[in-house]
């Protein structure tokens, strides 16, 4: 009786373990795919603004695809702010959750103003 | 008779092209290039949006770890891809528009009915939200993909496909 019950405490303390351990890789996958998240945001921004300003020294219609294909990648990285397993982990900050949702008004601000600009026709200096 | 020779095997050969690949007419999606027995130019087999509807389709309900709850993905069935370009090698490199890769083995669209989604729940897919094209494995019927390898495997913004040994 006395070796079946430290059997059960060894079985449970090893589920136990194993429990920790997994949500612990659960927890640090969540968080290197944040950071990768907000890595390629800030990499797809900087290309955006590459893209902008060569289309400024060369305002060519290839130029401008340049720019309007950087801002729809900006604008599909900043959609993981705010949906998935990425909205969990951005939420136990405040300070990071506040930055985000500035984050996500602007790109959107500026995605009107993109649409809008697709509808005319470009002006060539 | 050389001439009606000649139209003959003229004739013959625009059938034998039209029966593996024909030409897109619209804006280039995908491109497939490599190791593939079935080109339209350039010794690529390029791909626009009627021609990848012409695919066999599927639609996947899944969750993924980027969108919240389940979606309706719909598309074209990776098997059908290859099969339409006949690639013979068996990893491939898929690029996405913003030139991020990730190489996989062939046998994962053989094995598993992943999808090269164009729709998200009825709606087509755009570049500002994963498309034209996002690889989708079968999460929900297969739970054992869903974990990080599958993750990674999971391209969206595809715009090419290298084959290769």
């Amino acid at each position: 009786m006395i070796c079946v019950g430290v059997a059960l405490i060894i079985a449970t303390a090893y589920i136990f373990a194993n429990l920790r351990d997994r949500q612990q890789l659960i927890r640090q996958s969540v968080r290197e795919d944040a950071m990768w998240a907000v890595f390629q945001t800030h990499r797809e921004a900087s290309r955006l603004v590459d893209a902008i300003l060569v289309s400024k020294i060369d305002p060519s219609d290839e130029a401008f695809k340049k720019v309007n294909l950087s801002f729809d990648l900006v604008y599909s990285r900043i959609s993981l702010l705010d949906g998935g397993f990425f909205t969990e982990k951005f939420n136990e900050s405040a300070e990071l959750q506040l930055d985000a949702q500035s984050l996500q008004f602007n790109i959107r601000e500026m995605a009107t103003k993109f649409d809008a600009l697709q509808k005319k026709p470009i002006k060539k200096f | 008779m050389k001439y009606h020779l000649a139209a003959l095997l003229t004739l013959i050969g625009s059938f034998a092209h039209a029966d593996t690949l024909p030409s897109p007419s619209g804006e280039i999606v995908l491109t497939v290039a490599g190791q593939i027995e079935h080109t339209n130019g350039n010794g690529v087999a390029a791909f626009d949006r009627d021609m990848l509807d012409a695919l066999t389709q599927r639609t996947t309900t899944a969750t993924t770890p980027w969108m919240d709850g389940a979606h309706d993905f719909s598309g074209p069935l990776g098997a059908a891809i290859l099969d339409a370009v006949g690639a013979t090698g068996q990893t491939l490199n898929v690029i996405a528009l913003n030139d991020y890769s990730a190489e996989l083995p062939a046998q994962d669209l053989r094995d598993y009915t992943v999808i090269f989604a164009t729709q998200i729940d009825g709606e087509q897919l755009s570049d500002r939200d994963k498309g034209p094209l996002f690889m989708i494995y079968p999460f929900d019927e297969n739970p054992e993909l869903f974990n990080e390898v599958y993750f990674g495997r999971s391209v969206w913004q595809i715009t090419r496909i290298e084959v290769s040994d």
